[in-house]
């Protein structure tokens, strides 16, 4: 039989992917993961670096940015899976994570394996567009410093607070519209 | 074995590099050593082609052996086919004593032959060779979507890997319980 390229030992796997493009671990890490199995195994060993990811949806297919590439998505279990596949490194804190327009499947499925899992993420800006349970992502999310919210379904400050049971982040609230008494409310609570 | 030669004659001969104060020198006669693969045909190759592999410039320098010696006792790679070891004795003479370019356009596109080559130099520690190699594999699925890759390199998918493996338990079963019976029959 012919060798493959599944015949290659690990260091010359890696040298191939070397070649593909200088920052190749952030620009192949999501299409060689879903190459084949070993190819996962191997991409999965690379710590990645601190970086943003980007999740948006639209329509059903999601897009993730993660080190400025993008990639698109059909389906929401590869989605999942990608990001658990970097989110679930201990020591990497990541500079923001941005979840963007709405998937309510895709985040169901995502905040369940976070939970699952019990993964803390670790993560400098979180950034939401909270059109429903994205504000569960905070439960899972470990100290951020700072978080942007647009909020024109105007839930609750206590809702979004109640997520940090030690240090509470630097707060922006975005809103569509605001009347007097809203806005004193939440000049109040601040 | 055989006694086939398949020396540097059939290379092309390398521009001579030398340094002006080598140009005074007195000319030291070239010594050849002999490698062979799985078919036994035997390459006579000078040691300076040799010196890209740092595993064949190792056995050279721990064995001392003198030309007769190295002529009797060709180094032989029973794990490397004939015409990939002659792909990488002839990229050794062309590059004999020469900077190595930084590109290499030479190389088999043939994936099966390219993936036999990656791993003959990977073995024989011919480390521009190697870059080169994995340049041009890497280059097959530059750009390219998960599918692509797979097409291209010819890997199953998750699917057919899952099911290729039950496939192999099943095959591995049946025999096994059919030695057992054979072995019981025996006992009677």
């Amino acid at each position: 039989m012919p060798p493959t390229i599944n015949d290659m030992p690990v260091n010359i796997l890696e040298k191939i992917c070397s070649k593909l493009s200088d920052d190749y671990r952030e620009k192949y890490r999501f299409i060689l993961r879903n190459v084949c199995q070993s190819f996962r195994r191997h991409v999965d060993s690379w710590t990645p670096k601190i970086e943003e990811i980007s999740i948006f949806s639209n329509f059903g297919r999601i897009t993730v940015e993660f080190a400025s590439t993008e990639y698109l998505y059909d389906h929401e279990n590869l989605t999942v899976d990608d990001l658990i596949s970097v989110l679930k490194f201990p020591n990497v804190k990541f500079e923001k994570l941005e979840i963007g327009e709405k998937s309510e499947e895709f985040l169901e499925n995502f905040l369940l394996k976070i939970e699952s899992l019990n993964l803390k993420i670790h993560v400098e800006t979180v950034e939401l567009n909270n059109s429903g349970r994205e504000i569960d992502i905070l439960k899972f999310c470990e100290n951020p410093e700072i978080l942007k919210i647009d909020n024109s379904k105007k839930i609750p400050i206590e809702e979004i607070i109640k997520n940090f049971s030690r240090k509470i982040p630097k707060i922006t609230l975005k809103y569509d519209k605001l009347n007097a008494t809203e806005a004193t409310e939440i000049v109040r609570l601040s | 074995m055989s006694s086939t030669e398949q020396g540097t004659s059939s290379a092309a001969p390398a521009e001579p590099t030398t340094a002006p104060e080598s140009a005074a020198a007195p000319e030291v006669p070239e010594s050849f050593y002999y490698v062979h693969g799985k078919d036994k045909v035997v390459h006579k190759v000078s040691a300076g082609a040799l010196q890209h592999s740092a595993l064949i410039h190792g056995m050279i320098s721990n064995l001392g052996y003198t030309e007769e010696q190295a002529k009797a006792n060709p180094f032989p790679f029973e794990n490397i086919d004939g015409d990939i070891l002659q792909m990488v004795v002839d990229w050794c003479n062309q590059h004999k004593g020469k900077p190595t370019p930084p590109e290499d356009t030479n190389l088999p596109k043939q994936k099966e032959k390219l993936f036999d080559l990656v791993l003959a130099v990977n073995y024989l520690e011919i480390k521009e060779l190697l870059t080169y190699c994995c340049k041009q594999v890497a280059m097959m699925v530059k750009g390219k979507s998960p599918e692509e890759i797979r097409e291209i390199w010819m890997i199953p998918t998750d699917a057919e890997d899952e099911a290729a493996e039950k496939e192999a338990k099943k095959r591995a079963g049946k025999e096994a319980a059919g030695e057992t019976a054979a072995a019981a029959g025996d006992a009677k």
